[in-house]
């Protein structure tokens, strides 16, 4: 099990995220285009994060997108599905 | 046939390991662009600010491209795991001057040369050609190699791992008083010694023009 | 010229003009084992072995003996990469033999200045203009009067870090490409060279024009409206001092992929009024990466000596309806045709070229 708090510090190091702290990603903040901002890139390099770190596999970008919204689905879907 | 340059300004920078002063955070305020940047588009971008780049055609060159990444995806490849777009996308030899042109939005010619050691020669004779139009072009070459196994590859000996040289020219029907000797240096990647030749010879002449024959 | 769709020039255009692909699937190449369509040159020789034969090639067509005065512009993205990544797996993850002169981009001007012996030799790595940026170059230098020859080289091999890289970005298809179509996949890496001589004696085929451009955009993706692609073929047309109307036909880059043809299809339409013929070759040829603005610049010649435009293959359901996209051949007269090639970080070329005719 992780916390929001564990996947923030991931995302922030996964994706590179200079000079920001986890406390300031809301778990309920979107986390792509407004609120974090990440980019279609970053969502690819999400689903590479998940499978190397987690062993969650997506059947294609649409479906990773559902998951992708904020911190907290991206938790909550992490705590069901992970096999690492 | 012998093209003389004026050289503007010049530039050059070097560490044994990281260069320190890049300044990134001034030059790059965007976060999220900031930190897609590779070493070597770091130092680029720091060059081309230091000589007074303003959105000029620009001419660059690198021999060894961009080291990490590609270690980064041919890891990944062997290791079998899956492999980082973001590694990808910054793999090309021409990332550093893409990622300048996208700060600087210079929708102006880039282009991207690779000659291993001659690199830099070939910067400079391309953009003597490329100077018979008649604008300022920013001529750079850089070459970064600070990875976890540069011992398997650092085979030159040089000691320093990330270097590199901006010239901001432009063509002149002055006299030259710099000719290329190809003197060697023992610190930088050979790949330098030719722009980084030209630097050095700038550093003592009021008004520096370099001759290149080609 | 060689590729996946032909050995030489002559049976490259033969299989485009009866719609033959020579992108196939293979299962060898994705990280995963999955299939990928990729355009592998057919032959038992090496990569280099047929490099060095279609530069012989260019060299026994010409008037010269040698290359001792020709100037060499290469054009590669690969460079030695495949051979890096063969000695990697064989040294099972150790880069102790990786050697610069057979790994770098520079190994493929140093294969050919071996062989041929050239008086000077620059090579351009610019992704997937690297080949259009070298006959930008070329040109340069014929018009400084720095040299009287030229041999532009685009040569881009197959390698595992180019099909795993643009699979890892999502756009690569399992198919045969389908560009322009509303419905296409993407794109598929190919292997290709090809090789032209530039020189100042008057031929049938003028290089006329040459436009360059930045997108300032983003590393990967097209600005979205084809500002760039616009830019630099109107570069390109000012270049050659004719107007946008006179181009009859424009052989796209177009890849197949959503970001590149959508670009490149509205870039197009706002320029051109005039609706010339519109058609990519890379269905057939697959995307040859940095050899692609060589190849594909030979590809728009032939169509202009045969007054014949190969159609875009396998297109069902056109995106942009305003694009003049030959779905067969067009068998027309052809003065003036426009050559694309855009690359990562938003780095265009456009090329025209002119068929001089016997009255000029």
């Amino acid at each position: 099990m992780i916390s929001t708090q564990q996947l923030k510090e991931t995302l922030i190091e996964g994706l590179a995220l200079e000079d920001i702290d986890p406390s300031e990603i809301g778990d309920n903040d979107a986390l792509f285009n407004e609120g974090l901002g990440l980019d279609s890139v970053d969502a690819i390099e999400l689903v590479v994060i998940l499978e190397n770190e987690f062993g969650i596999k997506f059947k294609d970008m649409d479906a990773a997108k559902e998951v992708f919204t904020t911190v907290q689905t991206l938790t909550d879907h992490i705590n069901i599905h992970a096999t690492k | 046939m012998k093209i003389n340059l004026k050289i503007i300004n010049s530039h050059f920078v070097t560490s044994k390991e990281n260069c320190e002063e890049l300044q990134e955070k001034t030059l790059v305020k965007k976060m999220m662009l900031r930190r897609r940047l590779t070493r070597s588009s770091k130092v680029a971008i720091f060059l081309a600010n230091q000589v007074g780049y303003e959105q000029e055609r620009i001419v660059f060159g690198s021999a060894y491209g961009e080291v990490k990444a590609t270690i980064d995806i041919i890891d990944a490849i062997y290791n079998k795991t899956l492999l980082s777009p973001t590694a990808f996308q910054n793999s090309v030899h021409n990332t550093p001057v893409s990622y300048l042109s996208i700060l600087s939005e210079n929708s102006k010619e880039v282009t991207t040369v690779s000659d291993l050691f001659d690199t830099s020669l070939s910067v400079l004779k391309t953009g003597a050609i490329k100077a018979l139009k008649g604008d300022k072009l920013l001529l750079m070459a850089v070459d970064t190699f600070n990875v976890k196994r540069v011992e398997e590859l650092n085979r030159c000996g040089v000691t320093d791992l990330e270097s590199g040289v901006a010239l901001l020219v432009e063509l002149t029907d002055e006299p030259a008083n710099i000719f290329l000797e190809n003197k060697e240096n023992r610190e930088v990647s050979p790949s330098l010694r030719h722009i980084l030749e030209v630097h050095n010879k700038t550093l003592n002449i009021k008004n520096p023009i370099v001759e290149i024959t080609l | 010229m060689v590729c996946a769709a032909g050995l030489n020039k002559e049976e490259v255009f033969a299989s485009l003009l009866s719609g033959t692909t020579g992108v196939k699937k293979h299962a060898n190449y994705l990280n995963d084992g999955t299939l990928s369509a990729i355009g592998k040159i057919e032959s038992e020789k090496s990569f280099n072995e047929l490099m060095i034969q279609a530069v012989q090639e260019v060299l026994e067509a010409s008037s010269l003996n040698n290359f001792h005065d020709t100037f060499l512009a290469v054009g590669t993205s690969v460079g030695g990469m495949a051979w890096a990544e063969n000695r990697f797996m064989e040294d099972e993850g150790s880069l102790k033999n990786i050697e610069l002169e057979k790994q770098s981009i520079y190994s493929v001007a140093h294969t050919l200045k071996d062989a041929f012996n050239f008086k000077d030799a620059i090579t351009f790595s610019t992704a997937c203009t690297s080949s259009s940026n070298a006959l930008v170059f070329a040109k340069e230098l014929l018009d400084a009067g720095a040299y009287e020859k030229v041999l532009v080289v685009g040569a881009d091999s197959i390698s595992l870090t180019t099909v795993n890289g643009f699979n890892a970005l999502g756009v690569l298809s399992s198919e045969c490409s389908t560009p322009f179509d509303a419905n296409r996949t993407g794109m598929n890496v190919a292997e290709g060279i090809g090789a032209l001589l530039l020189g100042k004696e008057p031929s049938n085929i003028e290089l006329l024009g040459l436009g360059c451009s930045s997108d300032a955009y983003n590393i990967t993706n097209p600005h979205p409206d084809g500002v760039g692609a616009k830019l630099a073929m109107q570069n390109a047309l000012d270049n050659a001092n004719i107007e946008a109307s006179d181009i009859e036909y424009i052989n796209a880059h177009g890849t197949g992929t959503m970001a590149n043809d959508t670009a490149e299809g509205k870039a197009i339409e706002e320029l051109f009024p005039n609706r010339p013929f519109v058609a990519s070759t890379k269905s057939m040829t697959g995307h040859t990466l940095g050899a692609c603005g060589a190849i594909e610049l030979i590809i728009s010649a032939m169509a202009l000596e045969n007054n014949t435009i190969p159609s875009n293959l396998n297109l069902k359901t056109k995106e942009l309806e305003n694009l003049n996209l030959a779905q067969e051949n067009v068998s027309t007269p052809i003065t003036y045709a426009l050559s694309n090639a855009f690359a990562f970080g938003g780095n265009n070329t456009s090329i025209v070229i002119k068929k001089v005719s016997h009255e000029d």
